[in-house]
């Protein structure tokens, strides 16, 4: 596959996150210096949010996806940037007769821009769903949905998280709508190439070390996958076995988690690429050691960020506390505004929101008192 | 045609614009509790989907009464005029 030319985009004049939590959507907006921020919300108060996303391509349409204690999972749309949300009058629900459920949806991404309108969602458990209209109206992907092997790939229910089993990490080649990457856990990283007809794992190199054959075809654990910013040909991932990239066309992930420090460790849930480098990314690591506490080890936050590809690790803790300070931060809950000098973004579920300007060097908590955070997204 | 009174809970009132109870009409000659899902979602569109799933089942945290025992069987025959109710069970919230 060639590489596209990717113009950068044009400089932002402000940044928006929005914060989907166990308890409804805030946003938390930034001017232009990125050191003034307003939170409002919430929205969908009491509801479980599990993401909120803008549609790049419109700069309007935005999806939140939410169920509440009580009530099955839905999708709410709004296309005047989130002032007025309108419930999906068909939301992601697999067929009435595969003996599936879907709990709730997971991940959204909207597709690719020749095909404004179309959005994808991942569900809990794995599943793949598509709209053609922003969202409204949603109908599986029968090429993942119905694959004779999905039983295979996804596993059982102990092979998922402790939320569910979940299909996350939905990818599309902005060169090729029809090349697309998703994430399963359980299930490992999959690749399809004729627009979702067909899949197939995408797993060589990458651990799975709860596994009795670590080199298995698919059953992985990827937390989460994204493009490096500015080549679709390179993945970075952040497995709960460590951290890996891919560099297409190459199929053999490679082990880039190796230069965490050993009292740190390689595991975490966000992976977070810098828009303009495709050499710069960053993680946020989790104790994964003993029981899996899941939180910053020996409470002392940080994220790490590399700027070789993955081959060296910088602790970035500048502003954090340096002590008792037990976070977590989920898989979708950490991402990077488009700014020149590039703004990096994280949640936690203790509720605070966490920023910096300066790519990492210095860390301010922008917001606090929020419940249980699942995602942070720029918009 | 058959008239029925559905209590709502709090959950599902976004749908009936605050209503607690709503009346609904169920043209079948031997009404099912799956008529009045039915009919409910044609006045309300969207609410049956959060309380009854793509399988046909009842929502594990959506308890449903009618003339106040409890009814989790959407085939279940109804009697005429029987009063439903649905609730927010308390696993849910």
């Amino acid at each position: 596959m060639a590489r596209a030319a990717n113009p950068r985009p044009p400089v932002p004049r402000r940044v928006r996150l929005l914060i989907a939590t166990r308890k409804g959507l805030w946003t938390l907006a930034g001017d232009a210096t990125r050191r003034v921020w307003k939170l409002a919300g919430p929205q969908f108060l009491g509801n479980v949010v599990h993401h909120a996303m803008l549609d790049p391509r419109d700069g309007k349409t935005m999806l939140a996806a939410a169920r509440t204690g009580h009530l099955g999972p839905t999708v709410f749309r709004s296309v005047d940037g989130g002032k007025s949300w309108k419930e999906a009058g068909k939301p992601p629900a697999f067929a009435a007769d595969s003996g599936r459920v879907v709990d709730h949806t997971f991940w959204l991404t909207s597709g690719h821009a020749s095909q404004p309108g179309v959005w994808y969602a991942g569900t809990s458990p794995q599943g793949l769903f598509r709209s053609e209209d922003g969202g409204a109206t949603w109908e599986g992907v029968a090429g993942f949905n119905a694959h004779p092997q999905r039983k295979a790939w996804c596993g059982g229910d102990q092979d998922g998280t402790p939320d569910g089993p979940k299909l996350h990490s939905i990818l599309i080649d902005p060169r090729d709508p029809m090349h697309m990457y998703f994430g399963m856990s359980s299930g490992g990283v999959f690749e399809s190439t004729d627009g979702g007809a067909d899949w197939h794992p995408l797993n060589v190199g990458v651990r799975a070390d709860f596994q009795p054959n670590p080199d298995i075809e698919y059953g992985h654990d990827p937390h989460c996958v994204q493009f490096a910013g500015g080549n679709p040909d390179r993945l970075y991932q952040q497995n709960h076995c460590g951290i890996f990239r891919l560099d297409r066309p190459a199929t053999r992930w490679q082990d880039i988690g190796t230069g965490m420090p050993k009292s740190v460790g390689y595991v975490g849930f966000p992976m977070v690429p810098h828009p303009h480098d495709a050499n710069t990314a960053w993680v946020f690591p989790m104790d994964g050691t003993d029981v899996w506490p899941r939180i910053s080890p020996g409470g002392k936050p940080a994220a790490y960020r590399t700027r070789d590809g993955g081959k060296s690790w910088k602790r970035q803790a500048v502003g954090m506390p340096k002590a008792q300070a037990w976070w977590t931060v989920k898989r979708q809950a950490m991402a990077a505004d488009a700014f020149p000098t590039v703004g990096v973004y994280f949640g936690t579920t203790s509720g605070e929101v966490w920023g910096t300007r300066d790519e990492g060097r210095t860390w301010k908590c922008l917001a606090a008192h929020l419940p249980h955070i699942y995602a942070v997204e720029v918009a | 045609m058959a008239g029925y009174s559905v209590a709502i809970p709090s959950p599902l009132r976004s749908y009936t614009r605050g209503a607690a109870n709503v009346r609904v009409a169920v043209a079948a000659a031997a009404p099912k509790l799956a008529d009045v899902l039915a009919a409910l979602d044609a006045d309300y569109p969207g609410i049956r989907f959060r309380m009854v799933d793509e399988a046909g089942h009842v929502r594990p945290h959506i308890q449903i009464f009618v003339n106040a025992k409890v009814e989790r069987n959407p085939a279940a025959a109804l009697p005429r005029d029987a009063k439903i109710m649905i609730v927010g069970a308390l696993s849910g919230g």
